[in-house]
Protein backbone atom coordinates (compact mmCIF):
# COMPACT_ATOMS: atom_id res chain seq x y z
CA UNK A 1 0.00 0.00 0.00
CA UNK A 2 1.72 3.25 -1.06
CA UNK A 3 0.07 6.53 0.13
CA UNK A 4 0.60 9.92 1.28
CA UNK A 5 0.63 11.02 4.84
CA UNK A 6 1.17 13.91 7.14
CA UNK A 7 3.75 14.91 9.12
CA UNK A 8 3.60 13.49 12.81
CA UNK A 9 0.55 14.66 14.61
CA UNK A 10 0.66 15.89 17.88
CA UNK A 11 -2.59 17.61 19.43
CA UNK A 12 -1.81 21.12 20.53
CA UNK A 13 -2.92 23.10 23.14
CA UNK A 14 -2.68 26.72 22.65
CA UNK A 15 -1.58 28.17 25.02
CA UNK A 16 -4.76 30.09 26.56
CA UNK A 17 -5.51 31.48 29.86
CA UNK A 18 -7.29 28.23 31.72
CA UNK A 19 -10.72 30.14 33.37
CA UNK A 20 -12.70 27.41 33.73
CA UNK A 21 -11.97 25.69 37.43
CA UNK A 22 -10.04 23.13 37.33
CA UNK A 23 -13.10 20.72 39.15
CA UNK A 24 -15.54 21.82 36.20
CA UNK A 25 -12.79 20.92 33.47
CA UNK A 26 -12.29 17.38 34.98
CA UNK A 27 -16.25 16.92 35.33
CA UNK A 28 -16.32 18.21 31.39
CA UNK A 29 -14.14 15.61 30.76
CA UNK A 30 -15.47 12.71 32.63
CA UNK A 31 -18.59 13.84 30.87
CA UNK A 32 -16.91 13.69 27.55
CA UNK A 33 -15.90 10.24 27.80
CA UNK A 34 -18.81 9.00 29.09
CA UNK A 35 -20.78 10.67 26.37
CA UNK A 36 -18.61 8.90 23.78
CA UNK A 37 -18.73 5.93 25.33
CA UNK A 38 -22.61 5.84 24.53
CA UNK A 39 -22.17 5.75 21.09
CA UNK A 40 -19.22 4.04 20.92
CA UNK A 41 -18.49 0.39 19.71
CA UNK A 42 -18.70 -2.23 21.93
CA UNK A 43 -14.43 -2.46 22.33
CA UNK A 44 -14.49 1.00 22.21
CA UNK A 45 -16.86 1.67 25.10
CA UNK A 46 -15.39 -0.06 28.06
CA UNK A 47 -12.11 1.83 27.43
CA UNK A 48 -13.75 4.70 27.47
CA UNK A 49 -15.46 4.19 30.43
CA UNK A 50 -12.40 3.71 32.27
CA UNK A 51 -10.89 7.08 30.73
CA UNK A 52 -14.19 8.45 32.21
CA UNK A 53 -13.61 6.65 35.45
CA UNK A 54 -9.55 8.68 35.56
CA UNK A 55 -11.28 11.86 34.97
CA UNK A 56 -13.31 11.69 37.88
CA UNK A 57 -10.61 9.67 40.09
CA UNK A 58 -11.22 10.53 43.77
CA UNK A 59 -7.18 10.95 44.65
CA UNK A 60 -6.73 12.95 41.69
CA UNK A 61 -9.24 15.61 42.47
CA UNK A 62 -7.84 15.93 46.08
CA UNK A 63 -4.77 16.61 44.28
CA UNK A 64 -5.98 18.95 42.14
CA UNK A 65 -7.92 20.75 44.63
CA UNK A 66 -4.75 21.22 47.00
CA UNK A 67 -2.57 22.17 43.94
CA UNK A 68 -5.20 24.54 42.99
CA UNK A 69 -5.92 26.16 46.96
CA UNK A 70 -2.09 27.01 46.70
CA UNK A 71 -2.49 29.22 43.68
CA UNK A 72 -1.65 27.09 40.27
CA UNK A 73 -3.67 27.77 37.44
CA UNK A 74 -6.34 25.08 36.84
CA UNK A 75 -4.53 23.65 33.43
CA UNK A 76 -1.07 23.52 35.83
CA UNK A 77 -3.11 21.85 38.68
CA UNK A 78 -4.27 19.29 36.18
CA UNK A 79 -1.10 18.49 34.84
CA UNK A 80 0.41 18.34 38.25
CA UNK A 81 -1.77 16.40 40.05
CA UNK A 82 -1.34 13.45 37.33
CA UNK A 83 2.61 14.32 37.86
CA UNK A 84 2.81 13.90 41.37
CA UNK A 85 0.44 10.43 41.63
CA UNK A 86 3.69 9.34 39.05
CA UNK A 87 0.92 8.48 36.01
CA UNK A 88 1.70 11.33 33.51
CA UNK A 89 3.75 9.21 31.53
CA UNK A 90 0.53 6.84 30.83
CA UNK A 91 -0.87 7.27 27.31
CA UNK A 92 -4.68 6.51 28.69
CA UNK A 93 -4.44 9.37 31.80
CA UNK A 94 -2.38 11.92 29.66
CA UNK A 95 -5.18 11.83 26.86
CA UNK A 96 -7.43 12.15 30.00
CA UNK A 97 -5.15 15.32 31.17
CA UNK A 98 -4.83 17.04 27.87
CA UNK A 99 -8.68 16.99 26.96
CA UNK A 100 -8.94 18.43 30.54
CA UNK A 101 -6.61 20.69 30.38
CA UNK A 102 -8.12 22.46 26.89
CA UNK A 103 -11.48 22.17 28.76
CA UNK A 104 -9.99 24.27 31.50
CA UNK A 105 -8.72 26.62 29.30
CA UNK A 106 -12.26 26.91 27.02
CA UNK A 107 -11.62 25.14 23.80
CA UNK A 108 -12.62 21.43 22.32
CA UNK A 109 -9.50 19.17 22.09
CA UNK A 110 -8.47 18.80 18.31
CA UNK A 111 -8.92 15.76 16.61
CA UNK A 112 -6.68 14.12 14.05
CA UNK A 113 -6.65 16.23 10.82
CA UNK A 114 -8.43 14.94 7.79
CA UNK A 115 -6.81 16.11 4.15
CA UNK A 116 -9.55 14.38 2.51
CA UNK A 117 -8.19 11.71 0.39
CA UNK A 118 -6.74 8.53 1.78
CA UNK A 119 -3.51 8.93 3.72
CA UNK A 120 -1.37 7.72 6.62
CA UNK A 121 -2.59 8.92 9.78
CA UNK A 122 1.17 9.49 11.26
CA UNK A 123 0.71 10.83 15.16
CA UNK A 124 2.73 11.06 18.30
CA UNK A 125 0.72 9.36 20.02
CA UNK A 126 -3.31 8.04 19.46
CA UNK A 127 -6.11 7.23 22.48
CA UNK A 128 -9.10 5.58 21.70
CA UNK A 129 -10.37 8.42 21.55
CA UNK A 130 -8.80 9.69 18.87
CA UNK A 131 -9.34 6.50 16.62
CA UNK A 132 -13.55 7.37 17.05
CA UNK A 133 -12.78 10.44 15.43
CA UNK A 134 -10.64 8.71 12.76
CA UNK A 135 -12.69 8.97 9.02
CA UNK A 136 -12.30 5.06 8.33
CA UNK A 137 -12.94 5.68 4.63
CA UNK A 138 -9.63 7.71 4.01
CA UNK A 139 -7.32 6.64 7.29
CA UNK A 140 -5.45 3.74 4.96
CA UNK A 141 -2.86 3.28 7.45
CA UNK A 142 -1.39 4.44 10.95
CA UNK A 143 1.87 5.06 12.51
CA UNK A 144 2.71 6.43 16.08
CA UNK A 145 5.50 7.20 17.45
CA UNK A 146 4.48 6.53 21.07
CA UNK A 147 2.60 3.66 22.37
CA UNK A 148 2.63 -0.28 21.54
CA UNK A 149 0.46 -2.93 19.97
CA UNK A 150 -1.52 -3.55 23.36
CA UNK A 151 -2.52 0.15 23.57
CA UNK A 152 -6.28 0.36 23.03
CA UNK A 153 -5.97 2.90 19.96
CA UNK A 154 -3.72 -0.33 18.65
CA UNK A 155 -6.58 -2.66 19.28
CA UNK A 156 -9.49 -0.22 17.88
CA UNK A 157 -6.87 -0.09 14.51
CA UNK A 158 -6.96 -3.52 14.58
CA UNK A 159 -10.66 -3.87 14.84
CA UNK A 160 -11.40 -1.02 12.24
CA UNK A 161 -8.93 -3.40 10.05
CA UNK A 162 -6.74 -0.39 9.81
CA UNK A 163 -2.88 -1.50 8.83
CA UNK A 164 -1.09 -0.22 11.67
CA UNK A 165 2.30 0.47 13.62
CA UNK A 166 2.09 2.07 17.04
CA UNK A 167 5.41 2.74 18.75
CA UNK A 168 7.79 3.39 15.82
CA UNK A 169 9.57 5.60 16.54
CA UNK A 170 11.14 5.91 13.15
CA UNK A 171 7.77 7.42 11.88
CA UNK A 172 8.72 11.08 13.20
CA UNK A 173 11.25 11.08 11.24
CA UNK A 174 8.85 11.06 8.26
CA UNK A 175 8.12 14.18 5.84
CA UNK A 176 4.54 15.33 4.80
CA UNK A 177 3.46 13.76 1.71
CA UNK A 178 6.12 11.12 1.80
CA UNK A 179 5.38 7.88 0.38
CA UNK A 180 4.54 5.02 3.44
CA UNK A 181 4.96 1.73 2.67
CA UNK A 182 3.28 -0.33 5.62
CA UNK A 183 3.72 -4.54 5.30
CA UNK A 184 1.03 -6.07 6.57
CA UNK A 185 2.70 -9.27 8.61
CA UNK A 186 1.09 -12.09 9.60
CA UNK A 187 -0.74 -11.91 12.74
CA UNK A 188 -0.20 -14.97 13.85
CA UNK A 189 3.89 -15.24 14.74
CA UNK A 190 3.72 -17.64 17.55
CA UNK A 191 1.01 -19.43 16.26
CA UNK A 192 1.63 -23.24 15.27
CA UNK A 193 0.13 -25.99 13.39
CA UNK A 194 0.82 -29.11 13.06
CA UNK A 195 0.26 -30.59 9.72
CA UNK A 196 0.86 -34.49 8.15
CA UNK A 197 2.13 -33.36 4.60
CA UNK A 198 4.98 -31.78 3.30
CA UNK A 199 4.07 -28.96 0.64
CA UNK A 200 6.75 -27.20 -0.93
CA UNK A 201 7.05 -23.34 -0.10
CA UNK A 202 7.85 -21.38 -3.23
CA UNK A 203 7.95 -17.76 -3.73
CA UNK A 204 5.79 -15.06 -5.34
CA UNK A 205 7.90 -12.56 -7.02
CA UNK A 206 7.96 -9.00 -8.76
CA UNK A 207 11.41 -7.77 -8.34
CA UNK A 208 15.57 -8.76 -8.43
CA UNK A 209 14.94 -8.01 -4.65
CA UNK A 210 12.28 -9.95 -3.86
CA UNK A 211 14.93 -12.97 -6.52
CA UNK A 212 17.60 -12.84 -4.18
CA UNK A 213 15.76 -13.06 -0.56
CA UNK A 214 13.34 -16.00 -2.52
CA UNK A 215 16.92 -17.49 -3.45
CA UNK A 216 17.67 -18.33 0.39
CA UNK A 217 14.62 -19.26 1.85
CA UNK A 218 12.24 -20.30 -0.87
CA UNK A 219 11.98 -24.25 -2.73
CA UNK A 220 11.31 -22.40 -5.83
CA UNK A 221 9.43 -19.87 -7.57
CA UNK A 222 5.43 -19.87 -7.60
CA UNK A 223 4.98 -16.90 -9.05
CA UNK A 224 6.76 -14.48 -11.18
CA UNK A 225 4.77 -11.36 -12.20
CA UNK A 226 6.11 -10.29 -15.31
CA UNK A 227 4.31 -6.76 -15.83
CA UNK A 228 7.05 -5.32 -13.43
CA UNK A 229 9.64 -6.28 -16.01
CA UNK A 230 7.67 -5.52 -19.26
CA UNK A 231 8.57 -4.90 -21.33
CA UNK A 232 12.07 -6.48 -21.04
CA UNK A 233 11.22 -10.02 -21.45
CA UNK A 234 14.87 -11.34 -20.20
CA UNK A 235 13.77 -13.47 -17.34
CA UNK A 236 17.19 -15.45 -17.02
CA UNK A 237 19.08 -13.63 -14.70
CA UNK A 238 16.68 -13.23 -12.07
CA UNK A 239 15.86 -17.19 -12.28
CA UNK A 240 19.62 -18.09 -12.25
CA UNK A 241 18.90 -18.94 -8.65
CA UNK A 242 16.91 -20.88 -9.09
CA UNK A 243 18.46 -23.67 -10.90
CA UNK A 244 16.45 -27.22 -10.31
CA UNK A 245 14.06 -25.78 -8.63
CA UNK A 246 10.63 -25.24 -9.80
CA UNK A 247 9.28 -22.25 -11.71
CA UNK A 248 6.18 -20.60 -12.41
CA UNK A 249 6.03 -17.90 -14.59
CA UNK A 250 2.52 -15.49 -14.92
CA UNK A 251 1.96 -14.49 -17.87
CA UNK A 252 1.40 -10.42 -18.13
CA UNK A 253 -1.36 -9.24 -16.44
CA UNK A 254 -2.37 -5.62 -18.17
CA UNK A 255 -5.50 -4.32 -18.79
CA UNK A 256 -6.36 -2.01 -21.26
CA UNK A 257 -5.45 1.01 -20.00
CA UNK A 258 -2.07 1.75 -21.52
CA UNK A 259 -1.00 -1.35 -19.78
CA UNK A 260 -1.99 0.14 -16.44
CA UNK A 261 -1.50 -2.65 -13.75
CA UNK A 262 -4.35 -0.75 -11.21
CA UNK A 263 -7.02 -0.77 -13.89
CA UNK A 264 -10.69 -2.31 -13.87
CA UNK A 265 -10.89 -4.99 -12.17
CA UNK A 266 -13.67 -6.17 -13.97
CA UNK A 267 -11.76 -5.03 -17.23
CA UNK A 268 -10.41 -6.01 -19.84
CA UNK A 269 -7.39 -7.06 -18.39
CA UNK A 270 -5.45 -10.34 -18.01
CA UNK A 271 -5.95 -13.14 -20.01
CA UNK A 272 -8.79 -11.25 -21.67
CA UNK A 273 -6.18 -8.12 -22.66
CA UNK A 274 -3.55 -10.65 -24.26
CA UNK A 275 -6.89 -12.15 -26.57
CA UNK A 276 -7.12 -9.12 -27.54
CA UNK A 277 -3.20 -8.71 -27.89
CA UNK A 278 -2.05 -12.48 -28.94
CA UNK A 279 1.40 -10.81 -30.37
CA UNK A 280 2.19 -9.37 -27.41
CA UNK A 281 1.53 -12.88 -25.46
CA UNK A 282 3.22 -14.51 -28.62
CA UNK A 283 6.72 -12.49 -28.16
CA UNK A 284 6.35 -13.60 -24.29
CA UNK A 285 6.04 -17.33 -24.31
CA UNK A 286 8.37 -17.47 -27.19
CA UNK A 287 10.88 -15.68 -24.55
CA UNK A 288 9.89 -17.96 -21.67
CA UNK A 289 10.34 -20.53 -24.10
CA UNK A 290 14.13 -19.97 -25.34
CA UNK A 291 15.13 -19.35 -21.62
CA UNK A 292 15.81 -23.58 -22.01
CA UNK A 293 14.94 -24.75 -18.33
CA UNK A 294 12.02 -26.33 -17.54
CA UNK A 295 9.22 -23.77 -16.73
CA UNK A 296 5.74 -23.64 -15.59
CA UNK A 297 3.53 -20.62 -17.38
CA UNK A 298 0.07 -19.69 -16.66
CA UNK A 299 -2.63 -17.11 -17.07
CA UNK A 300 -4.17 -14.53 -15.00
CA UNK A 301 -7.87 -13.99 -15.20
CA UNK A 302 -9.31 -16.52 -16.44
CA UNK A 303 -12.55 -17.02 -16.74
CA UNK A 304 -14.18 -19.41 -18.73
CA UNK A 305 -13.21 -22.87 -20.20
CA UNK A 306 -12.29 -21.32 -23.33
CA UNK A 307 -10.07 -19.28 -21.95
CA UNK A 308 -8.04 -21.78 -20.52
CA UNK A 309 -8.59 -24.07 -23.68
CA UNK A 310 -6.88 -20.94 -25.84
CA UNK A 311 -3.58 -20.13 -23.21
CA UNK A 312 -2.99 -23.89 -23.34
CA UNK A 313 -2.58 -23.78 -26.93
CA UNK A 314 -0.48 -20.82 -27.46
CA UNK A 315 2.06 -22.31 -25.04
CA UNK A 316 2.07 -25.50 -25.99
CA UNK A 317 2.75 -23.97 -29.86
CA UNK A 318 5.92 -22.53 -28.07
CA UNK A 319 7.14 -26.06 -27.20
CA UNK A 320 5.88 -24.97 -23.48
CA UNK A 321 4.19 -28.32 -21.96
CA UNK A 322 2.99 -27.10 -18.23
CA UNK A 323 0.73 -24.53 -18.75
CA UNK A 324 -1.97 -24.02 -16.16
CA UNK A 325 -4.59 -21.09 -15.26
CA UNK A 326 -5.14 -18.64 -12.18
CA UNK A 327 -8.44 -19.80 -10.31
CA UNK A 328 -9.15 -15.98 -8.70
CA UNK A 329 -12.56 -15.86 -10.41
CA UNK A 330 -15.43 -17.53 -8.87
CA UNK A 331 -16.91 -18.48 -12.12
CA UNK A 332 -13.36 -20.41 -12.54
CA UNK A 333 -13.40 -22.28 -9.31
CA UNK A 334 -17.01 -23.15 -9.95
CA UNK A 335 -16.20 -24.84 -13.36
CA UNK A 336 -12.67 -26.20 -11.91
CA UNK A 337 -13.47 -29.61 -13.29
CA UNK A 338 -13.66 -29.08 -17.32
CA UNK A 339 -10.92 -25.79 -16.80
CA UNK A 340 -8.65 -28.40 -15.24
CA UNK A 341 -9.49 -31.04 -17.94
CA UNK A 342 -8.19 -28.76 -20.48
CA UNK A 343 -4.75 -27.51 -18.97
CA UNK A 344 -1.88 -28.80 -16.56
CA UNK A 345 -2.51 -27.36 -13.58
CA UNK A 346 -4.14 -24.65 -11.76
CA UNK A 347 -3.14 -22.02 -8.95
CA UNK A 348 -5.83 -20.09 -6.49
CA UNK A 349 -4.86 -16.44 -6.41
CA UNK A 350 -7.10 -15.86 -3.32
CA UNK A 351 -6.50 -11.87 -3.29
CA UNK A 352 -9.01 -11.61 -6.47
CA UNK A 353 -10.90 -14.69 -5.34
CA UNK A 354 -11.80 -12.78 -2.26
CA UNK A 355 -12.53 -9.45 -3.72
CA UNK A 356 -14.71 -10.95 -6.97
CA UNK A 357 -16.55 -13.61 -4.01
CA UNK A 358 -17.51 -11.18 -1.73
CA UNK A 359 -18.22 -8.35 -4.60
CA UNK A 360 -15.48 -6.14 -2.38
CA UNK A 361 -13.03 -3.66 -4.28
CA UNK A 362 -9.47 -4.26 -2.30
CA UNK A 363 -9.07 -0.82 -3.59
CA UNK A 364 -11.63 0.68 -1.35
CA UNK A 365 -10.57 0.98 2.54
CA UNK A 366 -13.78 0.89 3.97
CA UNK A 367 -13.77 -2.96 2.46
CA UNK A 368 -11.14 -3.74 4.24
CA UNK A 369 -12.72 -6.11 6.45
CA UNK A 370 -14.45 -8.12 3.54
CA UNK A 371 -10.56 -8.91 2.41
CA UNK A 372 -11.14 -11.98 4.16
CA UNK A 373 -9.50 -15.33 2.53
CA UNK A 374 -11.10 -17.58 5.14
CA UNK A 375 -14.72 -16.73 4.94
CA UNK A 376 -16.78 -19.77 4.39
CA UNK A 377 -17.43 -18.92 0.55
CA UNK A 378 -13.70 -18.60 -0.37
CA UNK A 379 -12.46 -21.81 1.19
CA UNK A 380 -15.44 -23.39 0.11
CA UNK A 381 -14.81 -22.70 -3.63
CA UNK A 382 -10.74 -23.46 -2.76
CA UNK A 383 -11.72 -26.81 -1.56
CA UNK A 384 -13.72 -27.13 -4.75
CA UNK A 385 -11.16 -26.42 -6.63
CA UNK A 386 -8.56 -28.78 -5.00
CA UNK A 387 -10.99 -31.65 -4.95
CA UNK A 388 -11.34 -30.76 -8.58
CA UNK A 389 -7.31 -31.37 -9.13
CA UNK A 390 -7.23 -34.77 -7.00
CA UNK A 391 -10.10 -36.45 -8.87
CA UNK A 392 -7.83 -35.70 -12.46
CA UNK A 393 -4.72 -36.22 -10.35
CA UNK A 394 -3.19 -31.98 -11.77
CA UNK A 395 -1.99 -30.09 -9.14
CA UNK A 396 -3.82 -27.18 -7.59
CA UNK A 397 -1.77 -24.23 -5.39
CA UNK A 398 -2.66 -21.38 -3.75
CA UNK A 399 0.19 -18.25 -4.45
CA UNK A 400 -2.52 -15.54 -2.70
CA UNK A 401 -1.43 -13.35 0.04
CA UNK A 402 -3.42 -15.25 2.21
CA UNK A 403 -0.98 -18.06 2.36
CA UNK A 404 1.47 -15.54 4.36
CA UNK A 405 -0.46 -16.44 7.67
CA UNK A 406 0.90 -19.41 9.60
CA UNK A 407 -2.58 -20.30 10.64
CA UNK A 408 -4.27 -19.74 6.92
CA UNK A 409 -1.61 -21.89 5.40
CA UNK A 410 -1.74 -24.87 7.42
CA UNK A 411 -5.63 -24.52 6.58
CA UNK A 412 -4.83 -24.91 2.79
CA UNK A 413 -2.63 -27.91 3.50
CA UNK A 414 -5.20 -29.46 5.36
CA UNK A 415 -7.61 -29.23 2.48
CA UNK A 416 -5.41 -30.52 0.25
CA UNK A 417 -2.79 -28.25 -1.78
CA UNK A 418 -0.04 -29.25 -3.66
CA UNK A 419 2.06 -26.57 -2.89
CA UNK A 420 2.38 -22.31 -1.37
CA UNK A 421 3.52 -19.29 -2.66
CA UNK A 422 3.89 -16.79 -0.85
CA UNK A 423 6.08 -13.49 -0.49
CA UNK A 424 9.55 -14.12 0.16
CA UNK A 425 9.09 -12.35 3.54
CA UNK A 426 6.95 -14.51 4.93
CA UNK A 427 8.49 -18.50 4.26
CA UNK A 428 10.81 -18.50 6.86
CA UNK A 429 7.89 -17.41 8.91
CA UNK A 430 5.29 -19.91 7.81
CA UNK A 431 8.02 -22.36 7.84
CA UNK A 432 8.89 -22.07 11.04
CA UNK A 433 5.40 -22.02 12.29
CA UNK A 434 4.14 -25.14 10.93
CA UNK A 435 5.51 -28.41 11.86
CA UNK A 436 5.20 -30.66 9.33
CA UNK A 437 4.41 -33.78 11.63
CA UNK A 438 4.15 -37.27 9.29
CA UNK A 439 1.01 -39.47 10.65
CA UNK B 1 -0.66 -11.49 46.77
CA UNK B 2 -2.11 -12.20 44.14
CA UNK B 3 -1.28 -12.39 40.60
CA UNK B 4 -3.03 -10.21 37.90
CA UNK B 5 -3.37 -12.07 34.46
CA UNK B 6 -4.66 -9.31 32.44
CA UNK B 7 -2.66 -6.58 33.64
CA UNK B 8 -3.40 -3.48 35.03
CA UNK B 9 -4.04 -0.86 32.32
CA UNK B 10 -6.86 1.21 31.69
CA UNK B 11 -9.56 -1.26 31.20
CA UNK B 12 -8.95 -4.19 33.43
CA UNK B 13 -7.85 -1.39 35.94
CA UNK B 14 -11.09 0.27 35.71
CA UNK B 15 -12.99 -2.98 36.38
CA UNK B 16 -10.62 -4.00 39.44
CA UNK B 17 -10.87 -0.17 41.00
CA UNK B 18 -14.77 -0.13 40.40
CA UNK B 19 -14.51 -3.54 42.72
CA UNK B 20 -12.60 -1.92 45.50
CA UNK B 21 -14.52 0.99 45.51
CA UNK B 22 -17.65 -1.66 46.07
CA UNK B 23 -15.97 -3.95 48.68
CA UNK B 24 -12.47 -2.18 50.12
CA UNK B 25 -12.52 1.08 49.36
CA UNK B 26 -9.66 1.38 52.02
CA UNK B 27 -7.37 -1.43 50.33
CA UNK B 28 -3.62 -0.56 49.07
CA UNK B 29 -1.96 -2.35 46.27
CA UNK B 30 1.29 -2.68 45.35
CA UNK B 31 4.26 -5.07 44.14
CA UNK B 32 5.78 -7.20 46.39
CA UNK B 33 8.18 -5.37 48.89
CA UNK B 34 7.63 -2.17 46.58
CA UNK B 35 5.40 1.82 48.11
CA UNK B 36 1.79 0.35 48.27
CA UNK B 37 -1.15 3.22 47.11
CA UNK B 38 -4.61 3.10 47.17
CA UNK B 39 -6.27 0.61 45.03
CA UNK B 40 -9.29 2.83 44.86
CA UNK B 41 -7.87 5.15 42.65
CA UNK B 42 -7.48 4.49 38.67
CA UNK B 43 -4.61 6.73 38.14
CA UNK B 44 -2.84 5.44 41.18
CA UNK B 45 -2.86 1.84 39.86
CA UNK B 46 -2.06 2.99 36.41
CA UNK B 47 0.56 4.69 37.61
CA UNK B 48 1.89 0.87 39.15
CA UNK B 49 1.95 -0.19 35.42
CA UNK B 50 1.44 -3.65 36.08
CA UNK B 51 1.88 -6.37 33.86
CA UNK B 52 0.09 -9.37 32.75
CA UNK B 53 1.25 -12.36 35.06
CA UNK B 54 3.00 -9.96 37.83
CA UNK B 55 2.52 -10.38 41.11
CA UNK B 56 0.87 -7.87 43.48
CA UNK B 57 0.40 -6.98 47.37
CA UNK B 58 -3.62 -6.49 48.14
CA UNK B 59 -3.68 -4.84 51.92
CA UNK B 60 -6.71 -3.84 54.13
CA UNK B 61 -8.62 -4.32 57.10
CA UNK B 62 -11.27 -6.57 55.55
CA UNK B 63 -9.81 -10.52 54.20
CA UNK B 64 -13.11 -11.64 52.77
CA UNK B 65 -12.96 -8.97 50.37
CA UNK B 66 -8.87 -8.93 49.87
CA UNK B 67 -10.15 -12.48 48.97
CA UNK B 68 -12.70 -11.56 46.29
CA UNK B 69 -10.41 -8.96 44.80
CA UNK B 70 -7.11 -11.16 44.55
CA UNK B 71 -9.74 -13.16 42.55
CA UNK B 72 -10.69 -11.10 40.38
CA UNK B 73 -7.38 -10.02 39.64
CA UNK B 74 -6.52 -13.68 38.79
CA UNK B 75 -9.24 -14.45 36.57
CA UNK B 76 -10.22 -11.47 34.86
CA UNK B 77 -9.17 -11.28 31.53
CA UNK B 78 -8.12 -8.90 29.06
CA UNK B 79 -10.35 -8.57 26.22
Amino acid sequence: MIISGPVVWKRTLPDSAATVPAREAMRRAASYFEDRAETAPAEAAAMLRAQAMIAADPLLLEHIDSLAAGGLPPDRAIAGAAESLGAAANLDVRDVVERAIAFSRGLTPESPPDPGFPHVLVAQSLSAADMLDVDRTTVVGILTVEGGPTSHAAILARSFAIPSIFGYPESRLLQDGQLVHIEVAPAATQATATVSRRVPLLANISSAADAALAATVADGVGLLRTEFFHPDLNYAPLLEAFHGKPVTIRVLDLSDREGDRDGDPLGVRGLRYLRAHPDLLDAQLAAIARLGRPVSVMAPMVSTVDDARWFASRARSHGLTDAGVMIEVPSAALCADEILAVVDFASIGTNDLVQFTLAASREHAALASYQDASHPAVLRLIEMVIAAGNRCGKPVSVCGEAAADPAFAATLIGLGVSSLSLTPAAISLVRKAILWHPR
Amino acid sequence: MAISKAGLHARPASVFVKAVQNWAPGALIGRPGGDAVQARSIVSVLALDIQPGESVVLTGPDADSLDKLAALLETEEDK
